[in-house]
């Protein structure tokens, strides 16, 4: 891993938003770690649960995409009335008090 | 939760080589920020502590392995409640903060199946002097002794080969 050119809606993110999109797209890629995101953000317990039910085609369309192409994703989320800031938003944050349980399915 | 929190050089280094046990194949990290300063620290043979407690380690990785292990000692986590310290999971954005040679002077070793990959004290120290807070402050005042402490120790770490 090298200091390498971004794209340019990259440069205009908050560190913690970057990280919260390049992890979850790396967890993401695997598809345990993928299971066990998605027990952990629909677990009873999360308070944003409800908000990526209503989120979730958004969330997963930025996670699957190529980093590459985020200026161009960022240009269509734009023209519907949204932006890759605001859906990186809406993927949930990952809580260590209970992520360990989303290693076996939620009750 | 104990306030241990995060000062001591040992702390990084039994951290790095449990990580590296629990790896299942092959993996990297970049370490960042106090968590660096302390891993040069234990390199050098320095056992001062740092002067200001740091609450996490800043990683970046690409390796899926290791960040599903971050994930699990991340604030909240088991982890913290152990160890009085989390992982803080940076992105690659964050070496942007470094001169684009970074690399000429950063050091790297081998715990296992990961390799960490550690800028130079001076690199480390360009976002924290720009940040310029009171703790910042400190360590880099424990960056300065860091390039004459009392006991010096021969690195076991290697220049990264370009």
């Amino acid at each position: 891993m090298t200091t390498q050119t971004h794209p340019q809606i990259h440069e205009r993110l908050m560190l913690h938003d970057l990280t919260r999109l390049e992890y979850g797209r790396l967890m993401w890629k695997n598809p345990k770690a993928r299971e066990r995101l998605l027990r952990h953000w629909n677990d009873h317990r999360h308070p944003y649960r409800n908000r990526f039910k209503i989120h979730q085609g958004a969330v997963e369309r930025i996670l699957t995409a190529d980093p590459a192409q985020d200026d161009n994703l960022n240009q269509n989320l734009i023209a519907e009335e949204t932006s890759l800031r605001a859906v990186i938003r809406e993927i949930p944050p990952v809580f260590g008090s209970f992520y360990k349980d989303s290693n076996r399915p939620n009750p | 939760m104990p306030k241990r929190e995060l000062n001591r050089p040992d702390q990084i280094e039994n951290w790095l080589t449990t990580m590296g046990s629990l790896l299942m194949e092959e993996g990297e990290m970049i370490l960042i920020g106090s968590g660096a300063l302390l891993w040069h620290a234990f390199q050098l043979g320095v056992k001062r502590p740092l002067p200001e407690n740091s609450m996490d380690a800043d990683p970046i990785t690409e390796s899926e392995g290791v960040a599903e292990i971050c994930y699990d000692q991340m604030i909240g986590s088991e982890f913290e409640s152990q160890e009085g310290w989390h992982v803080n999971l940076m992105p690659k954005m964050a070496l942007n903060e470094f001169p684009v040679d970074w690399e000429t002077r950063a050091s790297r070793k081998q715990y296992g199946k990961l390799t960490v990959t550690v800028p130079g004290v001076e690199d480390i120290m360009i976002p924290k002097r720009k940040r310029g807070e009171p703790r910042d402050r400190k360590h880099d005042d424990y960056a300065a002794y860091l390039k004459s402490p009392k006991t010096p120790k021969k690195p076991p770490t290697k220049k990264l080969q370009k």
